[in-house]
């Protein structure tokens, strides 16, 4: 069963980046947004099984983005991969709703860890 | 036990604290080749610690005058005991950029050096250190003042 | 040096994304040192001449409600210089955070303005090193206009530059009236060796 996961991030270095550091045994589509206006519209087109969402981007940041996603209560999980690690940061964003936050430069073990920890890799397909 | 511990994040501290300090460090033998070569010079220099280490002084850097910093040199050698450059003979040893590329004034650095014997087992000096000062602000004063005098 | 210096348009977002990065760095160790929230604006990349530097610093040269700090850095091929400029209505208000007392003669002002300069400059600078695996060296923060007045630097003779990677990033403290400006400049030279280095960070 093939993943769908959906990177937002107004930088095409750290989409690539954030890319590469999925596990590289997890049947994934990945699907790409530029800032959370584009997002948005991607959550409402289709079903993800998680977003990977920057929070300094333009036309919409990562905050009003998880705002929306609360205010329309649209089904996503959200992870919150951010240069901006300071310590409000961090707690705003899982005020907001985001399921954990992930510190930039992003490390492959602890992507793996993550989806781990929230059950979204490592689950027996289940068709 | 304890002791040994403490010895070695002596050691460690010292290590670290050479790496990072503000002053170049160059250990060179007796025929001038450079076995030693810190953070501040590879910095500045943009050569590696193991592109440096082996090296002859004067092949890497050919702005340094030979016969002078040798004549300097060979004191330490011989008499065991410090010698001096200072920027006021000869603005620097190496032509390294001035630490404010943007803003600053001076187009290198001007340099102070001290240089200290090193001793072996058997008390004789095989080996000198070079420690290098960057003394831009105080030469950029001093020009200063003298230009002010002439005004 | 003949090579122009120019930015493709994925150099420059690799630039802005590694500086937001190192920004985040800076902004967390002021965050926990302050005990505030940072405001982190997207970083501006460009490439400038030296006559619009000039512009910048003549706006600085005799205005008595700002002040700028530079620090030099160097390592691996990269030099350059971190400025940090910040309006001087910003000072009592940081003074109260850093817990200064009262009012702060010139004197003590300088040395929190240094010392303010120096975590946030210190923080990108080693944040951007340490994405790039270069270990910086930095000299001391000087103010600038301390030791020679800005008229000077701006009066000297021959250029010894022509243009410089200016990466600009504002700082803002939410709910105290606290702005600073960091430029971060690197030399031509600087930039040429850069832009080979984060090619691998670019490749697909």
């Amino acid at each position: 069963m093939v993943s769908k996961v959906l990177i937002c991030d107004d930088s095409n270095m750290a989409r690539k980046q954030m890319a590469r550091a999925l596990p590289e045994d997890w049947p994934v589509e990945i699907i790409f947004a530029k800032n959370g206006e584009e997002a948005i519209e991607q959550i409402k087109a289709h079903q993800f099984d998680v977003m990977f969402l920057d929070l300094t981007m333009p036309v919409m940041d990562g905050y009003q983005t998880l705002e929306v996603i609360r205010r329309d209560d649209l089904p996503i999980m959200v992870l919150v991969v951010s240069g901006d690690i300071q310590p409000e940061a961090q707690e705003r964003v899982k005020k907001l709703g985001a399921i954990d936050f992930i510190k930039k430069p992003v490390d492959k073990a602890r992507i793996t860890a993550v989806l781990t920890e929230y059950g979204i890799i490592g689950e027996a397909p289940d068709e | 036990m304890e002791n040994n511990d403490t010895g070695m994040s002596e050691s460690h501290w010292f290590m670290d604290i050479l790496q990072t300090i503000d002053a170049g460090l160059v250990v060179l033998d007796r025929q001038y080749n450079i076995k030693l070569w810190n953070g501040f010079m590879e910095n500045h220099s943009g050569i590696r610690p193991d592109q440096a280490k082996g090296q002859n002084l004067f092949d890497l850097f050919t702005e340094i005058d030979q016969e002078w910093f040798k004549k300097k040199a060979e004191s330490v050698f011989l008499l065991n005991t410090r010698a001096f450059t200072i920027s006021e003979q000869r603005p620097f040893l190496f032509k390294f950029k001035n630490n404010y590329p943007i803003t600053g004034r001076a187009d290198f650095m001007y340099q102070n050096s001290t240089i200290i014997p090193l001793n072996n087992i058997s008390g004789e000096t095989d080996h000198i250190c070079l420690i290098l000062y960057d003394v831009t602000a105080a030469a950029m004063y001093k020009n200063d003042l003298e230009n002010q005098g002439k005004n | 040096m003949n090579e122009q210096v120019q930015l493709t348009e994925d150099e420059r977002d690799c630039y802005q994304e590694i500086t937001n990065v190192a920004m985040g760095q800076a902004a967390d160790r002021l965050a926990r040192l302050l005990g505030v929230y940072v405001v982190l604006p997207i970083p501006n990349v460009n490439i400038i001449d030296i006559n619009e530097f000039k512009m910048t610093l003549k706006s600085l040269e005799g205005n008595t409600t700002v002040s700028a700090v530079c620090q030099g850095f160097i390592g691996a091929g990269i030099a350059g210089e971190a400025l940090l400029i910040f309006n001087d209505a910003s000072f009592s208000d940081i003074a109260k955070l850093l817990n200064y007392p009262g009012n702060l003669d010139k004197h003590e002002e300088l040395e929190m303005l240094m010392d303010v300069a120096n975590v946030l400059n210190g923080a990108c600078i080693q944040g951007i090193g340490g994405q790039l695996d270069i270990d910086f060296s930095q000299s001391h923060p000087v103010v600038l206009g301390q030791h020679c007045s800005i008229a000077d630097l701006l009066n000297q003779k021959k250029n010894s530059w022509q243009k410089t990677m200016a990466i600009e990033i504002n700082y803002t403290i939410e709910d105290h009236n606290i702005n600073c400006d960091l430029l971060l400049l690197f030399t031509e030279d600087s930039v040429l060796h850069m832009n080979r280095l984060i090619s691998f960070l670019l490749d697909d």
